[in-house]
């Protein structure tokens, strides 16, 4: 059964167009239509683990917005559950958990341990299950020390952890999690990660993940979505989008005296430029800089040397170039 | 049902013991709220100690047709004036997306996110100077009287709940809406403090028929205090607790009707 | 040309919000006036009285502004009050000219389409005093803005005790619209009340300016009556002085 069915998938929003005339805007505004989700279409299995990257506005916040079944998609099919999310909103509510990283979901003046009491009674949580989850999740979570103090009182590490635990009490069978490691220092944010592989491998529960931190997408997700001006241009396993889309370094070299032509074998492209400095892109799964910079040191004369590497933005225009 | 209010029971326990760590902060508010409130009393009694009475009604019969007022908001207010009537505020923030992820309907989440604990002085204040009104004027209440008065205002409540959950559901199409809600609501409402036999009668008709605040509290206090004028008054007196089922029950559809729109539905 | 438009857009978007707060005053001017005619509807002249009384209360009322107690109190909880105090510039003295930039950009926004409105009415009712009365009146404005400034000024320093003072903002606000005359003059009341609003000083900001205006005030009733709102306006100034000297010693010895 696939857990999740989405077929031709489309989302349209209707925005106010900013005319010149003043008075039309006051009055009678006309409309365009965004498509903010295009056609997409995809299956996910249960107890996978998926992440959706993409830039900004591209449609993803959009996309899980119709699988958690707060939006009504334009057009389209999408089953959860084998239910129509939007059109069973409570009972489709029942059997997802949703972490907004930016937004916590516990009461802001209340301990969090009195949360957790309210969102057994909302979600109608057994006793048993109660108990037993509080117990797993606080111990793996971690958050015993500080269940009984006010969320507002809580370092973000320690709200989100709480907010993490919050989302799984009710034993959801689908977990979307909206950028959960924003903010979060290195440490804690690895803490999550493998809470987060943890609970899949455990309980089965399908992760669905949006983040613009590669290394979530690394550390946690066996296939990668990408969305883009609300169309899918990425739908692979992880592994074969790390191996074949990592991304070019460049390597900066400013020669003393620039050479009329510059050989650098296995090397994406090579610029020289006018200033006496030369541009080397290469893949450093191809080749390593150690390599590239030994070999033309050991031929030419050089003042100074600038190592970048592959930023996310790279890697994403990559993908998309693809 | 039981569950909507064995869970709210749950929150506001949960609620007051929070609140108990900023005790002076609490009662202090309480208490300002109370003095402003009584501050207003004052008022009625000031002027009507120096006029005699205002309209035929005096200081008990005003602290009646006030208090109506007063305590159907304030009770209102408890319950949903932080969180739905600052609907604007709570769609920005994503709170409303929160609340379409849980198996619960959104106004009953709301409710029990934010208790208004600092309308607590409020009633506390109308209670004092009803009772006090009703003993020096009526007596003991009949007990179709004392049915009659616990209708209206439950009707009250409703109608004010309404107009509260009305107002919030304007930030679903614009974000005008506090300034809208302040003066429909608001302004407009504070006619009801005074009889409105002594407003022109296109006042008293405007509050009737566009925006039904004169059945919070002037229809009722009319029967109360045996001041109907016409069969007409007479009748809209009793239609008050009905008038309440049926403005809130607008309320309700608009309300929905802009969920509606916010998920897109029918777009 | 396209700036102007621009620049017009957007202070109409702006402007919805100042719109409704100026139909909101409207409204609760009409709803006074309403009442008083009902009230007085046996005696012309005293409906006249009481509509320029609610006019002039109204203008009066845009002359004042209870912000000090904000501004300060934000900066005491914020910790910011010990930064304050290394710059140059007296604390006080900066934040109310700050508010005073307040006061009079809503006056212009608000006050004048407001006064504006009502100035037809009041040419109709009104029955002003001398133009030496209306000189005394405006002093007596002034003297009631900076009585307004002190006391809230002083609130505003009990956020080193209280973390929350609006409650205190609202019992003072509260208790100078009712004792102040802002609403009903305090002619009308009673015994007891009457003499209690008497001996305090809210009296000073809107019943004394308003007596001068409009009211039969005999000049030896008048310079007393200066003569105690020039005190009222010593004692609390020396207050907040006090109250000021002591804020900034509790800081420079704690360290904020």
């Amino acid at each position: 059964m696939n857990i999740i069915e989405i077929e031709k998938l489309s989302r349209n929003f209707k925005v106010a167009k900013r005319d010149g005339n003043f008075l039309r805007y006051m009055f009678r505004r006309k409309h365009t239509t965004v498509e903010a989700v295009k056609d997409i279409s995809f299956t996910i299995q249960p107890g996978e683990l998926v992440g959706f990257i993409g830039p900004n506005g591209a449609g993803k916040s959009t996309t899980i917005k119709m699988m958690a079944g707060i939006l009504v998609p334009s057009s389209g099919n999408i089953r959860v559950l084998e239910k129509v999310p939007y059109q069973n909103r409570k009972s489709n509510a029942a059997n997802i958990g949703v972490l907004f990283g930016q937004r916590s979901q516990l009461w802001w003046d209340l301990p969090v341990s009195d949360t957790f009491k309210l969102l057994k009674k909302i979600y109608k949580i057994p006793d048993n299950i109660y108990k037993e989850n509080t117990n797993t999740y606080g111990d793996i979570l971690g958050i015993g020390d500080f269940v009984d103090q006010p969320v507002r009182q809580l370092s973000l590490g320690q709200r989100m952890r709480a907010d993490l635990c919050a989302s799984l009490l009710h034993n959801p069978k689908i977990l979307f999690l909206d950028e959960p490691t924003i903010g979060l220092d290195v440490v804690v944010k690895k803490q999550i990660r493998e809470m987060i592989r943890g609970i899949n491998a455990q309980k089965g529960v399908t992760v669905i993940l949006t983040t613009h931190d590669m290394k979530d997408i690394d550390e946690i997700c066996q296939r990668i979505i990408m969305i883009d001006k609300g169309q899918i241009i990425i739908d692979k396993p992880t592994g074969d989008v790390k191996n074949r889309f990592k991304g070019n370094s460049t390597i900066t070299m400013v020669f003393d005296k620039i050479p009329d032509e510059l050989n650098v074998p296995q090397a994406e492209s090579v610029e020289l430029k006018d200033d006496g400095k030369a541009v080397i892109s290469f893949n450093s799964a191809i080749i390593s800089s150690a390599v590239i910079i030994s070999d033309i040191i050991s031929k030419h004369k050089i003042v100074d040397i600038t190592i970048k590497e592959p930023e996310i933005d790279d890697i994403i225009r990559n993908l998309y170039n693809q | 049902m039981r569950e909507f209010f064995s869970t709210y029971w749950l929150y506001i326990k949960t609620f007051f013991k929070s609140r108990a760590e900023y005790r002076v902060g609490f009662f202090l508010g309480l208490f300002s709220n109370f003095y402003g409130y009584f501050i207003t009393y004052a008022t009625f009694w000031v002027l009507v100690s120096s006029l005699g009475h205002i309209g035929g009604w005096d200081f008990s019969d005003l602290s009646i047709l006030y208090g109506l007022s007063l305590l159907t908001y304030a009770i209102s207010g408890t319950l949903i004036w932080y969180t739905v009537y600052h609907l604007g505020g709570i769609i920005t923030g994503g709170g409303l997306d929160m609340y379409l992820t849980r198996p619960l309907g959104v106004l009953r989440q709301m409710i029990f996110q934010r208790f208004g604990d600092t309308f607590i002085g409020q009633i506390i204040v109308t209670i004092i100077f009803l009772s006090m009104a009703i003993i020096n004027k009526i007596g003991t209440l009949t007990p179709a009287l004392f049915a009659y008065f616990l209708l209206c205002i439950i009707g009250g409540v409703l109608i004010q709940a309404g107009a509260m959950i009305l107002i919030g559901s304007i930030s679903f199409w614009t974000k005008r809406s506090a300034e809208i809600g302040e003066l429909f609501y608001y302004e407009i409402r504070d006619l009801t403090q005074y009889p409105l036999s002594i407003f022109p009668r296109w006042i008293q008709l405007v509050l009737t028929y566009v925006f039904p605040w004169a059945f919070i509290n002037y229809y009722p206090a009319l029967i109360i205090l045996n001041k109907t004028q016409t069969v007409y008054d007479f009748i809209l007196g009793l239609l008050s607790p009905v008038i309440g089922i049926l403005f809130l029950s607008v309320s309700l559809f608009v309300f929905n009707r802009g969920l509606r729109k916010y998920s897109g539905a029918g777009n | 040309m396209s700036f102007f438009i621009i620049s017009l857009k957007s202070s109409f978007i702006y402007r919805s919000s100042v719109i409704f707060s100026i139909i909101g005053s409207l409204f609760s001017m009409l709803l006074t006036i309403a009442l008083w005619t009902f009230v007085f509807q046996h005696d012309p002249e005293k409906i006249k009285y009481m509509i320029t009384y609610a006019i002039l209360s109204s203008i009066i009322g845009m002359c004042y502004s209870s912000g000090m107690s904000n501004a300060i109190a934000g900066k005491v909880t914020g910790g910011a009050f010990a930064i304050d105090l290394i710059r140059p510039v007296n604390f006080i003295l900066m934040h109310y000219y700050q508010l005073l930039g307040g006061i009079c950009s809503s006056f212009i926004m608000r006050g004048i389409p407001v006064i504006a409105v009502f100035t037809p009415l009041l040419i109709m009712n009104a029955n002003f005093n001398s133009p030496l009365h209306i000189l005394c009146a405006i002093i007596a404005i002034i003297l009631g803005h900076f009585m307004y400034i002190i006391l809230f000024s002083l609130i505003g320093f009990m956020a080193f005790v209280f973390l929350e003072i609006w409650p205190f903002n609202r019992l003072l606000d509260n208790t100078i619209r009712f004792l102040s005359g802002s609403f009903i003059p305090l002619a009308f009341f009673p015994g007891w009340l009457g003499t209690l609003a008497n001996v305090l000083p809210f009296r000073f900001m809107y019943s004394f300016p308003i007596q001068l205006l409009i009211g039969n005030e005999s000049i030896t009733s008048i310079i007393s009556n200066f003569i105690i709102l020039i005190i009222w306006i010593l004692v609390l100034g020396l207050l907040l002085l006090f109250t000021y000297k002591r804020a900034i010693n509790k800081c420079t010895v704690q360290g904020g």
